[in-house]
């Protein structure tokens, strides 16, 4: 569920994806509508949308759409695999390496851990291979090194284990738990 | 058909997607591409009984269907709204297996081999092998001659988990490590004498 306080910055991120008149006036485009499972619109150029292969392929079923419904995606990690996307395809146009990984490297570093992780199932649903695999660096430079407490709060996953369970297998590893960092 | 029931159809299928996903029968990428096809079918039978609905409104109350076709779409929303919380809360634990995995591949062994211990479904998880070219550790032979290079996961503190690490390396990798020991030095010694 969306909370109060996300409700304003999903707005304005809304506002800011919606198309700039003079792009418009320069270069008409095909735009395409997604709608996140909390129900906010994003319109995006169709180049940008067809860098998520699940859209992609969701156009090819049925071409005469224009909304493609995303059930599984709210609308924050969205609206950032959009600007993550839409950079990308600057990048594409004009290849530039070193540009291109300086970009990369401050996308992640400027995200909160809770970003990161909300952004990768999404990144994963939509299949576009490039973020997924900036995310995935990110989040294993980000647990290195952790503990299993840590990586727990990290992901915001419950111990299911029982104390048996958890301790027989810290038993079995027990020299990968040498020198971890304090959380 | 009515669209009421084609929604309860819908929504019962979306059900069972998730019962199978309780049982682990099926991967997380794969109920994410059902749920997709679902809400494409979704948006196609309510399209279609909007269709019959103005077709057949000489005969029946079109406000009537219309009604339905509303209170319909209403309750899918709320099924699939209620899909999506439920993956919000539990993804982690449950996360596609080959994206946990894809991040294990950009770890180092031992944090790997923590890691399992976070839970239940991260614990089924192939723990990587360790590769040849794990980081070893270099240093000088007593008499100051000959380098060695010798792989952290030996140097533990105790002989028993050195041992039972030692053993992990064989079963999960048939290099034997020493071997590989042997062949650096000699490496070493070919681009000393050369």
């Amino acid at each position: 569920m969306s909370s109060s306080t996300d409700s304003p910055t999903l707005t304005t991120e809304t506002t800011q994806l919606s198309p700039q008149p003079d792009t418009e006036t320069a270069k008409p485009t095909k735009k395409i509508t997604l709608k996140s499972s909390d129900n906010q619109i994003f319109e995006v150029e169709e180049s940008v949308a067809m860098e998520f292969a699940t859209v992609k392929s969701f156009f090819e079923d049925s071409p005469s759409t224009d909304t493609v419904p995303l059930p599984n995606v709210t609308a924050k990690p969205l609206s950032q695999v959009i600007e993550f996307c839409k950079e990308q395809i600057k990048f594409k146009a004009n290849p530039d390496e070193a540009q291109k990984k300086k970009y990369n490297a401050e996308f992640v570093t400027e995200k909160s851990d809770k970003d990161l992780v909300d952004m990768i199932p999404v990144a994963n649903y939509l299949e576009i291979k490039d973020l997924l695999d900036v995310l995935n660096q990110a989040v294993a430079d980000r647990i290195e090194n952790k503990s299993v407490e840590y990586v727990r709060s990290f992901f915001g996953i419950d111990n299911d284990f029982t104390a048996e369970e958890e301790a027989a297998l810290r038993r079995e590893h027990a020299w990968a738990y040498e020198g971890v960092d304090e959380d | 058909m009515s669209s009421a029931s084609k929604a309860l159809l819908v929504a019962a299928a979306i059900g069972g997607v998730e019962a199978l996903k309780d049982q682990g029968f099926c991967r997380w990428n794969y109920t994410l591409r059902s749920l997709h096809q679902h809400a494409k079918n979704h948006v196609r039978s309510v399209s279609q009984a909007k269709k019959l609905s103005s077709s057949s409104s000489a005969m029946i109350s079109n406000i009537f269907n219309e009604e339905k076709a509303k209170q319909a779409e209403e309750s899918l929303r709320k099924v699939m709204y209620f899909s999506c919380v439920c993956d919000e809360k539990r993804r982690w634990s449950d996360l596609p297996g080959d994206v946990v995995a894809l991040i294990f591949s950009r770890l180092c062994a031992p944090d790997c081999y923590r890691f399992v211990a976070v839970c239940t479904s991260w614990s089924s998880f192939p723990l990587p092998k360790i590769k040849k070219e794990f980081p070893t550790l270099v240093y000088l032979k007593s008499d100051g001659k000959l380098i060695n290079f010798l792989s952290p996961l030996l140097c533990c503190s105790t002989p028993e988990i050195a041992s039972s690490m030692y053993k992990n390396i064989i079963t999960s990798d048939s290099t034997n490590l020493s071997s590989d020991i042997e062949d650096n030095e000699l490496d070493w010694l070919h681009k000393e004498a050369s």
